[in-house]
């Protein structure tokens, strides 16, 4: 994982047009020695390395609007939001429902109610992104969206 | 967990947050669902999680992003020396 990127991109293309034993013996001819195991652990780390950059983008680009919105918005106030919005994002892809029925299976149920708890935390938290989006392309002014911004966020 | 398994539970929430190339921090719930789907460990709790990433900064290798609204629900970063760390492991 902290091969270049272009031969990280390189083989994820093998990857994604071969089975796992063609690339495996691809990587054997080149003197490299892996595992289905760690080669497996690759696709999902390379992966989801590239859901947090298209995340990071989209967050960036809604911080943007934000602040043009609200130029008197503190860098630590921007940093906040930004990480809520990082965060739901997170949220959206996990499908939580799917996650919550495997959990279903495997934990105990005190376990399970308190992964619950933290769901409907974070269901919150999704839900104040969703509501501070609307805010931040709506016709308000940008003093109404400031005084819309700190209620949804809970910031005094 | 063995000893073995525990420090390839620490690499595999090292190498989940140095996907992460953000400014923003990964919550430790998202860290707990990554490592049970990629790395392998399909029971690892939230709470094992959560003391192996204090285990993690205390040796300043992972840092908590600093939070003001709900500091309770942390997110958290890799460091320059966890970066570094990970690189020699491999």
């Amino acid at each position: 994982m902290t091969l270049p990127e272009a031969r990280q991109s390189e083989i994820i293309a093998h990857m994604k047009a071969h089975q796992l034993h063609e690339t495996k013996a691809w990587l054997r001819e080149q003197d490299v020695r892996t595992s289905d195991a760690a080669l497996s652990r690759f696709w999902s780390w390379w992966h989801l390395r590239q859901q947090l950059k298209r995340n990071q983008s989209t967050v960036e680009t809604l911080l943007q609007e934000l602040q043009r919105a609200n130029p008197d918005f503190s860098a630590h106030q921007v940093q906040e939001v930004g990480q809520a919005f990082f965060t739901a994002l997170a949220l959206e892809q996990q499908d939580p429902k799917a996650w919550f029925l495997s959990q279903q299976l495997a934990l105990k149920k005190q376990q399970l109610n308190l992964d619950r708890e933290k769901f409907e935390l974070l269901k919150k938290k999704a839900e104040q992104a969703e509501a501070a989006k609307q805010v931040v392309s709506s016709a308000d002014t940008a003093e109404e969206k400031q005084a819309k911004l700190r209620a949804i966020f809970g910031m005094s | 967990m063995t000893a073995e398994q525990r420090e390839v539970f620490r690499i595999a929430l090292l190498q989940i947050l140095e996907a992460n190339k953000a400014q923003f921090g990964l919550p430790a719930w998202a860290i707990t669902t990554h490592v049970r789907k990629i790395y392998g460990f399909p029971k690892a709790s939230s709470a094992e999680v959560g003391a192996e990433l204090t285990y993690l900064r205390d040796k300043s290798l992972v840092e908590p992003v600093n939070k003001v609204v709900s500091p309770e629900n942390s997110a958290w970063r890799i460091t320059a020396a966890g970066r570094d760390y990970l690189a020699q492991a491999e």
